[in-house]
């Protein structure tokens, strides 16, 4: 092929002769608005013993689950009180939907050993599965006290049945659950309040590799845009009948009425009337929020209560997702991120419809820059106010990579600050030396326990990254095991802090971000307040108990029935 | 950059305006043109070292410093593009998009009183400009005075009816606690916002040399009705991409939507012939068929489609409405089945589902895919009226009274419903008059 001349270097010798000008001289005299700190994370995966990379399989042809996946889970697997790894694998996506064909990759599960070694003990605990994965989710479905696993894949899901000593069972065709689909983000939930979780499923599109289509970048053959399929796929909700199957009640419960290209999702009580309701991130349709009516139906009111679309009008690409009360009003809000050149969208919470905030927060200019997939507001640096992480990564190729993955972008990271605005943090990501990867799912939580949020990201044929937080000058923090009257993680409770003068709510979620389940517990910031002064609790069921004092530091359980009223 | 990276087309382009500006180094219009092939091929950094040169060659040229403010937004660099379109202002003060543009950004910077400030300067350019209304209205949207946003989307749609319009003046109305005047206005659905006009941006567009942006081109003219430049703009692409299916569709788009039905089928045969299984050829060839009428024809290649790629709701649904004009309503409902599974959601076509349900006695389906209709819709006169039906059919004439009672409240005047409603009114009479 014939090479052309590169026209930096010819373009600024023309310019020197013309008119003298200075080679790099900017017009313009701004500087991006970014504040210089130290690092707040540092990559021990490779120390750690964890060395995951998600394989696309991508080889000459461009089939669009090579850049979509894949997800990872941080959940305590044993009951020992620290967080382990799972990783969602990709693979051979010819394979996908081949039975007789072997996917020769497997999702993988590390075993925290303490002081940040880990282990893998994918062939002992029986949680490889193998089809080309997604997203995954983390819930004790069977109430037996252990975490399970759902998994999402192209092709039939699988439900990896937790046996409480880490050994797995895939049960997904005997629960009813092995639903064929290209699943993406998927949440345990308890939508029917009968003390069992149920499940959502989140469906991209409708695909099989027999129907990918041709599609062109700038740079020639590309990935497609979902909407080039023009096929959105219904998502699932299964409910569980309590006895380790589950019925699909997609169409009963009206969730088969609206399609999407749905990817992220969070599953909360939106507007406090005690029914815990779904909001699904849509690639390129409009975002649903699907209310529940408290009688085994929903009703998509995502339009009409403000976050479908923010106020550019467009469906952007959504793909993250993250949900906590970021107002301290006691509602919960919601952040949506979405492609390079669309905006992260930021709902507000006002009790019964969602303002878009994305400007005033300073959201908007930042974001915009990248493809942004994994995401989490979370007090990284315990100073009381919740920051945001993003895990970025182009869905098409570009002419000027920044390094060998023509799809690799830097993460970033933005601070929370008290007047509500977002400001980025350098260097880019929090880390030192930020490196470009193509980044996909992430999940969040205290992987040491040391009273600081940690991550683990996915990142496309690339090793997955393990960031301990080192953030400098912290400040104190507590975390809460937030066990229900079945003696699981509370899954859709909201616990509510009186911390000084203010008073915060988070909600107890794992499946967020994106394709991931983050660690369960909740934790708090608190700055230099070292008592939390009380903390009520709001259970799926209702009640309302209260617990407290606390002094900071360390993980305090709080068990449904061991509150005051 | 490396240019054997990027597409053909692309190169070509490229190397063109590359070689005039080598030719001649000191034209302005040479590098403002090397600039607008970057720009138009989304090669930012490269369009903005160009367009710096133009400005600096003549700073007077209120179009470069315009298209130099879009590259630095788009690159992310929105301070500097702020200052870029205020240059451009100076240059150019009666093109009014250097003024809202810049009004846009600082939005999103949530700088609201200067986002503010160049919205009024752009109506001072272009008194009653549209993009800067709505700029206005956005900018008190984000300042928590809903109210203030109302009155001017109020005035606006006075003027214009755009979707969009209606979707935030809706949002607006939500805000102030208006739900269902702010239901109402949702109801028509929503669509992307406008291209407000602008030209500078215009001739950007038409410097994309990329496949990608040929065939977005061509679907912004077919989307406007400009269906004879969309057929020629099809063609000339076809010189670079020979017998491109998703060009040759296209060519049979424009033509079929300037009455050159023959011509539109003979192209998509011609598609066939070099794309036999091209799903979306033979929907679009059966919908041509079907539209002269010709049905078996048009069956072959609604079965042929749904071979080819049965993940595609449109292919079954295709054939289920070519069995149901054949009054084969089991096969139609077996089609209208899969395309439902797979998300098929338009309300015409949920309309048809539904009374083919009907007519083949699942009843409680057919009332639930109504039921579905009426809660987007209450007002939906055919979903009304198709309840009443679904449920004489089925010889509930209680149920059928009470559909009929729901369809006078909300939609009186239908004539689907007056008809049902009359139907519905002798048959209880002949019901109550054969009692013994």
């Amino acid at each position: 092929m014939t090479r052309l001349p590169r026209p930096g270097p010819a373009l600024a010798c023309l310019l020197a002769l013309l008119a003298g000008c200075d080679e790099g001289q900017d017009p313009t005299p701004n500087a991006a608005p970014a504040a210089k700190a130290d690092p707040w994370f540092k990559d021990v995966a490779t120390d750690a013993g964890v060395n995951f990379t998600w394989i696309s399989g991508h080889d000459e042809d461009h089939f669009l689950p090579e850049i979509i996946g894949g997800g990872v889970a941080l959940l305590d697997i044993e009951n020992d009180g620290d967080l382990d790894i799972y990783f969602i694998q990709g693979g051979d996506v010819r394979t996908a939907l081949d039975q007789t064909a072997a996917n020769t990759a497997s999702n993988r599960l590390y075993r925290n050993m303490g002081n940040w070694i880990f282990e893998d003990v994918t062939e002992e605990s029986g949680a490889g599965d193998r089809g080309y994965g997604q997203g995954v989710a983390t819930g004790d479905f069977d109430n037996d006290g252990d975490v399970d696993l759902y998994v999402t894949n192209i092709g039939p899901n699988a439900l990896l049945v937790n046996d409480g000593s880490g050994r797995f069972t895939n049960t997904a065709v005997e629960a009813g659950v092995a639903h064929p689909g290209w699943g993406a983000s998927t949440a345990f939930l308890d939508y029917d309040a009968d003390g069992y979780l149920d499940l959502y499923v989140s469906n991209y599109i409708n695909w099989s590799p027999g129907t990918e289509l041709d599609c062109f970048s700038t740079t020639g053959p590309d990935y497609c845009s979902p909407k080039n399929y023009d096929s959105p796929a219904i998502d699932v909700l299964y409910r569980n009948r309590g006895n380790g199957t589950f019925e699909n009640v997609t169409n009963t419960s009206r969730i088969s009425s609206a399609t999407g290209n749905g990817l992220g999702i969070g599953c909360v009580d939106f507007n406090g009337d005690g029914w815990t309701d779904i909001f699904v991130a849509n690639d390129g349709t409009a975002d649903q929020l699907w209310q529940n009516n408290g009688n085994g139906t929903f009703t998509d009111i995502g339009l009409l209560a403000g976050c479908a679309l923010d106020d550019e009008g467009k469906a952007k690409a959504g793909m993250g997702v993250t949900i906590s009360d970021i107002d301290d009003d006691g509602d919960f809000d919601l952040l949506v991120c979405n492609l390079t050149g669309e905006s992260d969208s930021f709902y507000r919470n006002e009790g019964d419809h969602f303002v878009d905030a994305t400007a005033t927060a300073g959201l908007k200019s930042t974001s915009k820059s990248f493809t942004r997939f994994g995401m989490s507001w979370n007090d990284f640096n315990n100073d009381g106010y919740l920051d945001l992480y993003e895990a970025n990564g182009r869905v098409l190729r570009t002419a000027v990579p920044e390094g060998v993955d023509p799809y690799a972008q830097e993460n970033i990271l933005m601070r929370g600050t008290a007047s509500g605005r977002f400001e980025e943090l350098l260097p880019r990501g929090g880390v030192t030396s930020p490196r470009s990867f193509t980044s996909r799912g992430a999940a969040f939580g205290d992987i040491d326990a040391d009273g600081s949020i940690d991550l683990v990201i996915v990142n496309r044929d690339a090793p997955a990254a393990l960031l301990r937080n080192i953030a400098p000058g912290s400040g104190n923090s507590i975390a809460f095991k937030v066990i229900d009257a079945q003696g699981r993680d509370a899954l859709g409770a909201r616990l509510t802090a009186t911390i000084g003068s203010r008073k915060v709510s988070r909600p107890v979620i794992t499946g967020s971000s994106y394709m991931a389940a983050n660690g369960p517990n909740v934790h708090l910031g608190l700055g230099t307040v070292d008592t939390v002064d009380e903390v009520s609790i709001l259970w799926p069921d209702g009640a309302v108990e209260r617990y407290g004092p606390f002094p900071a530091g360390g993980t305090r359980m709080l068990r449904q029935g061991e509150g005051s009223p | 950059m490396g240019y054997e990276v990027l597409e053909p087309g692309v190169q070509v382009a490229v190397r063109a305006a590359l070689e005039r500006v080598q030719r001649t180094p000191a034209s302005v219009d040479g590098w403002h043109e090397l600039a607008l092939t970057y720009h138009g091929n989304d090669l930012f950094a490269e369009a903005r070292t160009c367009y710096e040169a133009t400005v600096l060659l003549d700073p007077s040229r209120g179009s470069a410093w315009y298209r130099l403010g879009l590259v630095l937004a788009e690159s992310g660099h929105n301070l500097k593009a702020i200052d870029v379109f205020d240059r451009a202002r100076a240059a150019s003060p009666g093109y009014a998009p250097a003024s809202w543009q810049a009004g846009y950004i600082l939005l999103e910077e949530g700088d609201l009183p200067e986002a503010a400030k160049r919205f009024e300067l752009a109506l001072k350019a272009k008194p009653g400009d549209p993009a800067s209304r709505v700029g206005l209205a956005r900018v008190a949207m984000a300042s928590d005075r809903p109210e203030v946003a109302s009155t001017i989307l109020e005035s606006l749609r006075t003027e214009i009816s755009n979707q969009y319009l209606d979707f935030l003046l809706a949002r607006a109305y939500r805000r102030q606690g208006r739900v269902n005047d702010a239901a109402a206005l949702l109801a028509g659905g929503v669509s992307d916002p406008p291209q407000f006009e602008d030209p500078w941006i215009d001739a950007v567009l038409e410097h994309g040399a990329s496949y990608e942006a040929c065939v977005l081109a061509i679907d912004r003219l077919l989307s406007k009705g400009a269906d004879r430049d969309a057929l020629l703009a099809s063609r000339k692409a076809l010189e670079t991409h020979t017998d491109d299916v998703a060009l040759l569709n296209r060519v049979s788009m424009a033509q079929s939507n300037l009455g050159q039905r023959d011509q539109a089928i003979r192209t998509l045969k011609r598609t066939l012939r070099a794309h036999e299984t091209s799903a979306l050829t033979h929907l679009n060839l059966s919908i041509q068929y079907q539209t002269m009428n010709d049905l078996a024809k048009a069956r072959r290649h609604a079965e042929r489609s749904v071979e080819l790629n049965s993940t595609i709701p449109g292919t079954h649904m295709q054939l289920g409405r070519l069995h149901v004009q054949n009054d084969q309503v089991f096969p139609a409902a077996v089609s209208l089945d899969r395309a439902f599974q797979l998300g098929e959601q338009g309300t015409d076509e949920r309309l048809l589902y539904a009374n083919v349900l009907t007519r083949v006695g699942r009843f409680d389906e057919s009332v639930a895919q109504y039921d579905i209709l009426l809660q987007q819709q209450p007002d939906l006169g055919s979903a009304l009226a198709g309840l009443i039906d679904v449920h004489i059919v089925r010889g509930d004439l209680q149920s059928a009274a009470a559909a009929a009672n729901r369809a006078i409240a909300n939609a009186p005047d239908d004539p689907m419903v007056q008809k049902l409603v009359k139907s519905l009114q002798e048959k209880i009479k002949s019901s109550q008059g054969s009692r013994p």
